[in-house]
């Protein structure tokens, strides 16, 4: 079963990475409905990565299943709300998160027995969730900013602001999770935790900003666009295994 | 004054956050292959891991000691703020109510003294609480005392779950938790018996336990003695911690229900200096 599951995943991996990069070169030669019908592939193939590392994983958390997960809800809103736009950025930031995902060798990790809890799958979830949001909102600013427009950033601001949201509902199930398992609510030997707390202050930070009235558009743009590069830094790296020291 | 101004400064709390993410990223890196120093963290305590293991190794736990003191400045900040504002708000806090750009203000207020509550629930767990680590309790029916406490622990009857699903072969025939009834007594409290399990621990006149593991972990396995082992706590912070977890949740609701329309625009900002 898990030699079954570990090769399908390969070849599955790999037609994920193909139709993005079929997808992305549709985009760029301006053929909106071939780039759709790859991204739909790349999409379909992403579900089924994820899904079968899910539920192969129950009742335990899977682990190192976060760029999949992130890169599947880009996927969902690069088809679902963004085929018509014109941008480029995020058809090539999922050929990237799939190439990573490509890179990394071993899809199966063996769970901790300890994370058979339902505040671990909300603290993974919601952490992805949140993730893909603060990217999403990073990728719009960055379109704006490099088509040079003058524009308010609500939009963005307001995916950052749910993004914030789930990113305190997964901290705070991560909390009660490792209160239940190890007693404590913060175990500072996991890096994960450093890394959300890291990206909660950035966010926070950025929520706070909007209350000082030098707060251009351009920085506002730029400050989103750091936090989305900063974003995916500590979504990704954690999840590349051995290719993590090479970065 | 001058001092209250500072500290109330909307550009201290944005510094303050941005060398808050440098310095979790610099912990990051230097959790690398340390991860067992912070292990220690939870069981002996912030003060005593100080001064051990920061004394002993400063370039890898610098981070922590600068975390401490930028969250200790960041609460000062937060709580000047907020109370500045909240001192205002409070001689018309009726008609603040009414209005939805007034709710969303004390949302934002209800965020912030959650986190300083936050703060003080994870700083009393470090410094005042007491753990017991690695007590082991049979199946035989003897009666363990936990050391230096009165607490008098044995396990009444345990079954062990084995796992059951196909997706990981290296789990089959292995167990993935144990389900013991344990019966706790503590010289002039009484007695209780409850489950105890993974993720699920015992609370027993301010003392928690938590299992940690268990043994036999698979049906062949070498070892053949049944037990639990257990983490004893006594931790004060914990009602202040789930406290300030729950209004900081009712506070971002707030601020996401009840948030202006344009947030992002410069019109809508407030003066610096003014509030937080």
């Amino acid at each position: 079963m898990g030699e079954t599951m570990a090769f399908l995943s390969e070849h599955v991996s790999l037609v994920m990475c193909a139709a993005f990069f079929g997808g992305v070169v549709s985009f760029y030669s301006r053929r909106p409905r071939l780039a759709c019908g790859f991204m739909l592939v790349g999409m379909f193939s992403n579900l089924w990565l994820f899904i079968s590392r899910y539920t192969a994983a129950l009742p335990f958390m899977p682990l190192h299943i976060g760029l999949i997960g992130i890169s599947l809800l880009l996927a969902c809103v690069q088809v679902l709300f963004r085929r018509q736009e014109k941008s480029l950025l995020l058809p090539l930031l999922l050929l990237l998160l799939a190439l990573c995902n490509l890179l990394y060798p071993k899809d199966f990790y063996l769970p901790f027995i300890r994370s058979q809890s339902l505040f671990a799958h909300t603290f993974l979830l919601c952490g992805i969730g949140a993730k893909a949001l603060l990217i999403l909102a990073a990728v719009s600013a960055a379109d704006i900013l490099l088509r040079g427009e003058a524009v308010v950033l609500s939009a963005a601001s307001r995916l950052v602001s749910f993004g914030y949201f789930l990113l305190i509902l997964s901290m705070f199930s991560g909390e009660i999770w490792s209160y239940l398992g190890w007693g404590t609510p913060v175990v500072w030997h996991d890096a994960a935790i450093t890394t959300v707390i890291a990206l909660w202050f950035y966010w926070s930070c950025f929520l706070h900003l909007h209350y000082i009235r030098s707060w251009s558009t351009r920085w506002q743009g730029a400050f989103l666009a750091t936090g989305g590069v900063l974003t995916l830094l500590v979504s990704v790296l954690p999840d590349l295994g051995p290719y993590q020291g090479v970065l | 004054m001058l001092l209250f101004r500072f500290f109330t400064s909307l550009h201290l709390s944005v510094v303050l956050f941005l060398l808050l993410v440098v310095d979790l990223l610099f912990g990051w890196y230097c959790l690398e292959g340390n991860t067992s120093f912070y292990q220690m963290m939870n069981r002996t305590g912030l003060v005593e891991w100080l001064l051990t293991f920061g004394r002993s190794d400063p370039f890898h736990t610098s981070w922590f000691v600068v975390l401490l003191v930028l969250l200790f400045f960041l609460a000062i900040n937060t709580l000047c703020c907020t109370g500045e504002k909240l001192t205002r708000l409070a001689k018309n806090f009726h008609a603040t109510l009414q209005r939805k750009s007034g709710r969303f203000t004390l949302s934002v207020h209800l965020m912030h003294l959650a986190m300083v509550v936050l703060l003080a629930g994870y700083l009393l767990s470090y410094i005042f609480g007491e753990v017991n680590s690695s007590v082991a309790v049979g199946d035989s029916g003897m009666t363990t005392v936990v050391p230096g406490t009165q607490l008098r622990l044995r396990v009444e009857k345990m079954e062990m779950i084995p796992y059951s699903g196909k997706g990981i072969p290296a789990f089959e025939g292995r167990r993935i938790d144990a389900e013991a009834l344990l019966h706790i007594s503590l010289k002039g409290y009484g007695e209780k018996v409850q489950k105890i399990s993974m993720n699920r621990p015992v609370f027993f006149h301010g003392w928690s336990l938590f299992m940690q593991t268990f043994n036999p972990k698979s049906e062949g396995s070498m070892s053949k003695n049944i037990y639990i082992v257990l983490d004893v706590r006594r931790d004060p912070g914990i009602p202040l911690t789930f406290c300030g977890m729950t209004a900081f949740v009712l506070g971002v609701l707030g601020y996401l229900c009840f948030r202006p329309r344009k947030t992002g625009t410069n019109e809508n900002s407030i003066p610096l200096h003014h509030k937080k």
